[in-house]
């Protein structure tokens, strides 16, 4: 084992461990449980039946791997199978990073152990329990073997290939994958007569990867529209904020590639094959901002101290090839992080951090169709109260435009808030004191049957 | 004459014209327009809130005077078709010293005319008729002059540039730019020895110190620094640009390809300039959009730069002076009239209440934030209750944004926020919950255009 896998694994258990401290809390955690668990019981085709407003209405599938692995992990060992999965993933994901940075300059690896800071800190945002964190997984693994690919392995050729398959029934973002395939395939291709062949398969068996998924062809729609239209009312789709701490993190790394390009000796242009439509799609969305980061490092910790040192008027030595350790030390390592990992999951929150739910309210609230409840606790409810069915949730694309728009129109006291209270057959509200709904239903002197701190539960005088 | 020279007057004028063909609608506009009314009717500077009831008599920012003064004497000359004129001027200057910039590391017109014609496009959305123009021509003055400056090493034109501080730092706050710009280069020259060395120090310092002559004294840096710490990000131009949007897509499409000829490097010592120039500009136009259009500036001479690479640089025609004198003198003239034909005469005002104002009673009216300056103008005898002036740690900010907030969206506090200030009438938005509770709480409508205000009374 190498002395930067065997870092890696080491600086990923650390984390892995570190992230087992924080108890569930992702909003969307429980709607992924619920849909994870009818695949479980009826397969990947699925209509809605947790709201009342989209009954019926077919969903996308093109999570179903990612949603199904969260709930195995629910059953083994409920709260804290959550959590030892989503550790388990950090530790993946931290250990790709920091290892692939290492492996770039492996004669000093804190290099690139500070190179890969960056991206490590930034991921932080992203420890959720839902499939996007195996999206970045998936992203941070493909970087390496496609660089292997490059340099002329054959079997990572086959590995991103298969990497990409499973990506693409893991999460939405493949596609990000499947395009950096596709270029580095034609870079290859053209670059390389001799390995055109292996080029040429892998841009195919990226292109029939992005169709291996029950979703066929409609997996390629969600990422497509929100790539082109993101939600932006949905923070983390939002754009990104060089003031907000994941944001500085990302524009300093930004400044940092672009500086190092420009100043770094002996230009490489392929590079940029990665680098540069990895830094534009960072900059559409908040929540793609963590790839930048992790694309970034190896290249940081390969290019930066070049650039350094032009800057300062020196020059470096050629980085010598990777120190291999004995096998002992890839065992201790290995034991290490098992324990590390094992240890923090037995000790892990056992129950999920609802602090931001209106808990209080669970038995108060109406079974049946009728309720109309803040967005933001949809899938609570979808996990929690099963009887009552949401008007709207997480999942946003079985609401658009109609069922949204209505959800606005009640909530944000729009002028026909009325009439639209009245279509829907809205009976009951769900929603915080502070929104205007709540104000004016007060005003009204509407019943209010149930209130706590951040949430209030009022009956809707409804004439159906 | 250089035909890049006479390209650049081209371009000028095509966009001065086409700036100067839109009418008048920026909500800040009109508060600008009385603050330099009333300087000028009054002979001295106004310095303490006259228009609003919730902070009259309040001192504030006096950064901007003569920039006021300029848009109100373009007024009182010529109508709104003054007004259309300065921003086609100002945009016409803007867009010859950008052009001239790149046009200077790549003569060819045919690989500078991209970038050029982008960073024109990024700064569209800030066409704005506030004392920001000015801002918006004197960045590519500066860089112009800097580049030409570090290409010949002649250091005579630097002198001009302590002296369009002094004279920015009285138009617009956002005369920093401008200093940021020289220390980008002192600072490239002291690192690679570069032949102006000393004469850019000095001229770095005589900037700082021009920049103090101005009505505020040190506190238009203090205002300055405080507005990069913290934009206020309840105005929209103050928060991170959306790169999806039309605006945003040209910006990625240039950054896109400076950063991918980033990697195609052929002159350490040469870029340490660019990294200065664009990493900084760049972050800050990422931060705030407003200053989006500075970071395309520099980057599109960059970009043009890295396409010389590509392309063999050709040979520069040039144009006998006197033909190009002529030229010049026709195009100039030819766009000052075209300007003036095209120019709109009168203000677009369909985002405003129109005829509100003839309903406005004078007494206590909480009113749209984007539209306080059109009542400032239109309704003089109805002070606002909010208007465009809000900064942070300034006037409304952040006490009266906050009841203003916490009123419209009708919030648990929205009764005691309208006792607290008396307020008798609002004007709104029809969709604005607070508009929508109120009338159905009996208050009278006084006036109302469908889906654009309602005017309600108690």
């Amino acid at each position: 084992m190498t002395a930067a896998r065997t870092i890696g694994i080491l600086i990923g258990a650390a984390f892995g461990a570190v992230s087992a401290r924080f108890a569930v809390r992702d909003s969307d955690v429980f709607w992924h449980l619920a849909t994870g668990r009818d695949i479980l019981a009826s397969g990947p085709r699925q209509a809605d039946h947790f709201s009342w407003t989209a009954s019926g209405t077919p969903l996308s599938v093109d999570q179903w791997m990612g949603q199904v692995a969260w709930y195995a992990a629910y059953r083994v060992d409920e709260w804290r199978g959550i959590v030892a999965l989503r550790s388990l993933a950090v530790f993946a994901l931290v250990a790709l990073i920091a290892g692939e940075a290492i492996a770039r300059r492996p004669s000093r690896p804190i290099v690139g152990v500070i190179a890969a800071l960056p991206a490590i800190a930034i991921t932080r945002f992203v420890w959720v329990e839902r499939p996007e964190l195996f999206g970045f997984v998936c992203f941070a693994a493909l970087l390496p073997l496609l660089r292997r690919a490059r340099e002329g392995s054959d079997r990572a050729l086959v590995a991103a290939v298969g990497l990409l398959i499973l990506w693409t029934n893991l999460h939405g973002s493949f596609a990000l994958g499947v395009a950096l395939a596709v270029l580095v395939a034609i870079e290859g291709a053209l670059r390389d007569p001799s390995r055109r062949r292996g080029y040429v398969a892998l841009a195919l068996g990226a292109l029939v990867a992005a169709l291996a998924t029950p979703a066929g062809v409609g997996t390629l729609i969600a990422p497509g529209s929100h790539l082109l239209h993101p939600p932006r009312e949905i923070l983390e789709w939002s754009v990104p904020d060089p003031l907000s701490v994941p944001g500085a993190i990302w524009a300093l790394t930004l400044a940092a590639v672009f500086a190092t390009a420009l100043v770094a000796p002996r230009p490489r242009p392929t590079d940029a094959l990665v680098l540069v439509p990895v830094a534009l799609l960072s900059m559409t969305a908040a929540r793609h901002m963590p790839l930048l980061c992790i694309a970034a490092a190896p290249y940081l910790a390969d290019r930066a101290p070049e650039a350094i040192a032009a800057v300062l008027g020196r020059t470096m030595s050629a980085s010598p090839s990777a120190r291999s350790l004995p096998r002992a030390a890839g065992l201790v390592s290995a034991v290490i992080s098992a324990t590390l990992l094992a240890g923090s999951t037995l000790t892990a929150p056992g129950e999920p951090d609802l602090g931001g739910y209106p808990v209080a309210t669970l038995m108060a609230l109406p079974k049946g169709p009728g309720l109309l409840n803040s967005y933001d606790w949809g899938g609570w409810l979808i996990w929690y109260a099963p009887d009552t069915p949401v008007f709207v949730d997480g999942r946003l694309t079985p609401y658009v435009p109609l069922v949204l728009d209505d959800y606005r129109a009640i909530v944000g006291l729009h002028p026909d808030w009325g009439t639209v209270l009245r279509r829907r057959g809205v009976r009951w509200l769900l929603v915080r004191p502070t929104d205007a709904i709540a104000v004016r239903a007060r005003d009204l002197g509407w019943n209010v049957r149930s209130a706590g701190d951040g949430f209030v539960l009022i009956d809707a005088p409804n004439p159906n | 004459m250089r035909a890049s020279t006479l390209l650049a007057f081209l371009l000028a004028s095509v966009f001065g014209v086409f700036a100067a063909s839109f009418a008048a609608s920026d909500p800040d506009l009109f508060w600008h327009l009385a603050s330099g009314d009333r300087m000028i009717d009054d002979g001295r500077l106004l310095d303490r809130d006259v228009f609003s009831f919730t902070r009259a008599g309040s001192p504030y920012s006096v950064g901007q005077w003569l920039g006021q003064i300029v848009l109100a004497l373009a007024f009182r000359a010529l109508g709104w078709t003054g007004i259309d004129l300065l921003r086609g001027v100002l945009v016409g200057i803007a867009v010859f010293f950008l052009a001239r910039a790149v046009l200077r590391v790549q003569p060819h017109p045919g690989w500078a005319i991209a970038p050029i014609l982008a960073a024109i496009l990024v700064t569209r959305p800030f066409w704005s008729d506030r004392p920001q123009l000015f801002t918006l021509a004197l960045f590519p003055v500066f860089l112009d002059t800097l580049l030409a400056s570090r290409a010949d090493a002649g250091a005579r034109r630097l002198a001009v540039l302590p002296v369009l501080v002094a004279l920015w730092a009285n138009l617009h706050g956002a005369f920093v730019l401008g200093i940021a710009l020289i220390a980008v280069f002192a600072i490239e020259s002291q690192l690679v020895r570069g032949a102006l060395r000393r004469p850019l120090v000095l001229t770095l310092i005589a900037s700082i110190g021009a920049g103090l002559l101005n009505p505020a004294l040190g506190g238009a840096y203090v205002s300055a620094g405080t507005y990069a710490s913290g934009p206020a990000r309840f105005i929209v131009e103050e928060r991170p640009p959306d790169l999806l949007s039309a605006f945003g897509l040209i910006f990625l499409a240039l950054f896109g390809a400076a950063l991918g000829l980033a990697f195609v490097r052929r002159d350490a010592s040469r870029d340490l300039l660019w990294v200065g120039l664009i990493v900084p500009f760049t972050l800050l136009g990422l931060t705030v959009q407003r200053q989006l259009p500075y970071a395309a500036f520099v980057i599109a001479p960059f970009v043009a730069l890295r396409a010389r690479e590509v392309v063999t640089r050709g040979p520069v025609a040039r144009v006998a002076p006197r033909v190009g004198a002529v030229l010049v003198a026709a195009l100039v003239l030819a766009a000052v009239a075209l300007a003036a034909l095209v120019a709109p005469r009168g203000p677009d005002l369909a985002a405003y209440p129109v005829g509100s104002e003839r309903l406005l009673t004078g007494a206590h009216t909480l009113g749209e934030y984007d539209w306080g300056g059109y009542l400032i103008r239109f309704a003089p005898g109805t002070p606002t209750f909010i208007d465009g002036r809000a900064r942070a740690g300034v006037l409304f900010v952040p006490d009266v944004l906050a009841d203003f907030d916490d009123a419209v969206s009708l919030r648990p506090r929205y009764a005691q926020i309208l006792e607290r200030w008396d307020i008798r009438q609002v004007l709104l938005r029809p969709e604005r919950p607070l508009a929508v509770a109120l009338r159905e709480m009996g208050w009278a409508v006084r006036g109302e255009v469908a889906g654009r205000w309602v005017l309600l009374s108690r």
